[in-house]
């Protein structure tokens, strides 16, 4: 096994033991909340899914931007961008799925059309326009292009998603980790669940994204060597035939 | 730049005065889209008043797609797009050309379908420089974003551009639908921080659309 094989098998071993100690801690040894009560425990997992949908929507538009720039232009940058979106919309898809989970018994909803709650579906929805136009049949480079642009378009809005906690005054709540005043509004035991889950959901992205960039290449490559074989066949047919 | 973005225009404008798609199908189009929408609020007037505003942008904006659609099929055609780049022709007064030519032909469009909702839904227009100004500012949020993410679609099937289109240009519907309402109820004070927004937004996407046009052009 290679160095950069064994290293992702370690990121990938944390990410499990990470998560399932965040998950003993936040279910087993960490109080209920004074006014939320055990509703509380949704806050080790939702803040930190919803932290790396922005970690991933950041890290494909930079990808992206490395991609487009051409002198820094290689498959690789696109192959991340892609990877990363991927781990994005499954991470957005999480976080609203915990929302709704902590807003039934909380706001008496599954669903309400407040504005963070509005603005991350919006979020989800344009990140899964960049994954299908990535499924349309196109060269590499178009394909890589144009997603690049699309990914810029679609990142304009990530800071709309986070601000408009404050634009709209909402039902939804201001964050308790990111906020303006970087005041942070947890304590104790719970303070630390909740740093782990961020290093635990980190892990998991890194994992995912570093996995699904190796397949992605060997596709590439796989699809390079089929062109260069069919090229070669072709080519030996015809001195065959002259 | 500015004169490339002028010729554009022109010869936008010139191709929609021929062939006049705006009026034989877009108008036609967005007024079936206000016909379909009473009869989905069972044609209760006093529903239709208080969604005007909604009921204009989404409707508007259905229009701007089918705009910004033709708009860049134009250039499709006989591959007018890829000759314009071998010339060497400026791609941001391209793309400024562009915009001018749609927001132009949206404007119309706005006003005609103003003045039919107003007789329509009982929705007497007041404001009118307010309704105008973020009409305006909505139709050049949503072209300049609408023609690079066209261009990203170019010959990939129609149901990306709105797929793509759509939720990228959602805080212009909000502002502009915020705007008209506060507009129409005759509290236009309301509307000033939501005009802000639409400034902001509108702004970004020309500024951004600007930068990354040619890139647009090479993909």
């Amino acid at each position: 096994m290679s160095t950069n094989a064994k290293l992702k098998r370690g990121v990938g071993v944390a990410a499990l033991v990470t998560i399932a100690l965040t998950f003993w801690l936040g279910l087993v040894v960490t109080p209920p909340a004074e006014v939320m009560g055990n509703l509380v425990r949704m806050l080790y997992i939702h803040p930190p899914m919803a932290w790396i949908a922005y970690l991933a929507y950041g890290i494909t538009t930079a990808a992206s931007l490395l991609y487009l720039w051409k002198r820094t232009r290689r498959r690789e940058w696109d192959l991340i961008a892609a990877a990363s979106a991927e781990a994005g919309v499954f991470f957005t898809g999480l976080t609203i799925l915990t929302g709704s989970i902590w807003g039934r018994p909380a706001w008496g909803v599954w669903w309400t059309w407040d504005a963070l709650l509005t603005a991350t579906a919006v979020l989800f929805l344009l990140y899964l326009g960049y994954l299908a136009l990535r499924q349309v049949p196109m060269s590499e480079t178009k394909r890589g292009v144009r997603s690049a642009i699309a990914a810029l378009v679609a990142f304009i809005d990530v800071p709309i998603v986070h601000e408009s906690v404050y634009w709209w005054k909402t039902l939804h709540q201001t964050p308790s980790v990111l906020n303006p005043s970087m005041n942070v509004e947890v304590h104790g035991s719970m303070a630390w669940t909740l740093l782990l889950g961020f290093v635990a959901f980190t892990l998991a992205y890194v994992w995912m994204v570093w996995t699904r960039f190796e397949t992605s290449r060997r596709q590439a490559q796989l699809a390079d060597l089929e062109v260069e074989n069919a090229i070669r066949e072709r080519l030996s047919a015809e001195e065959v035939r002259i | 730049m500015f004169r490339t973005a002028v010729a554009m225009a022109k010869k936008d404008l010139r191709l929609e005065w021929r062939a006049r798609v705006l009026l034989n199908q877009v108008l036609p189009f967005v007024f079936v889209v206000i016909v379909l929408f009473a009869f989905g609020f069972d044609a209760k007037v006093e529903i239709l008043t208080q969604v005007t505003p909604g009921l204009f942008w989404v409707t508007t904006f259905f229009g701007l797609e089918l705009a910004i659609t033709r708009a860049m099929a134009i250039e499709g055609e006989n591959q007018a797009q890829v000759g314009l780049v071998m010339m060497g022709v400026n791609p941001r007064g391209i793309f400024l050309g562009k915009v001018v030519a749609i927001v132009l032909e949206i404007l119309v469009l706005e006003v005609v379908l103003s003045a039919g909702i107003a007789v329509l839904f009982n929705s007497p227009l007041h404001d009118v420089a307010l309704l105008a100004a973020s009409a305006l500012l909505a139709d050049v949020g949503v072209a300049t974003v609408g023609i690079v993410l066209a261009g990203v679609t170019e010959g990939l099937g129609g149901s990306l551009l709105p797929l793509l289109l759509f939720p990228v240009v959602s805080p212009v519907l909000l502002c502009a639908t915020k705007v008209w309402q506060y507009g129409l109820d005759q509290t236009p004070a309301k509307a000033i921080p939501w005009s802000e927004l639409l400034i902001g937004f509108s702004l970004i996407y020309l500024v951004v659309g600007i930068l990354v046009y040619g890139v647009v052009l090479e993909g």
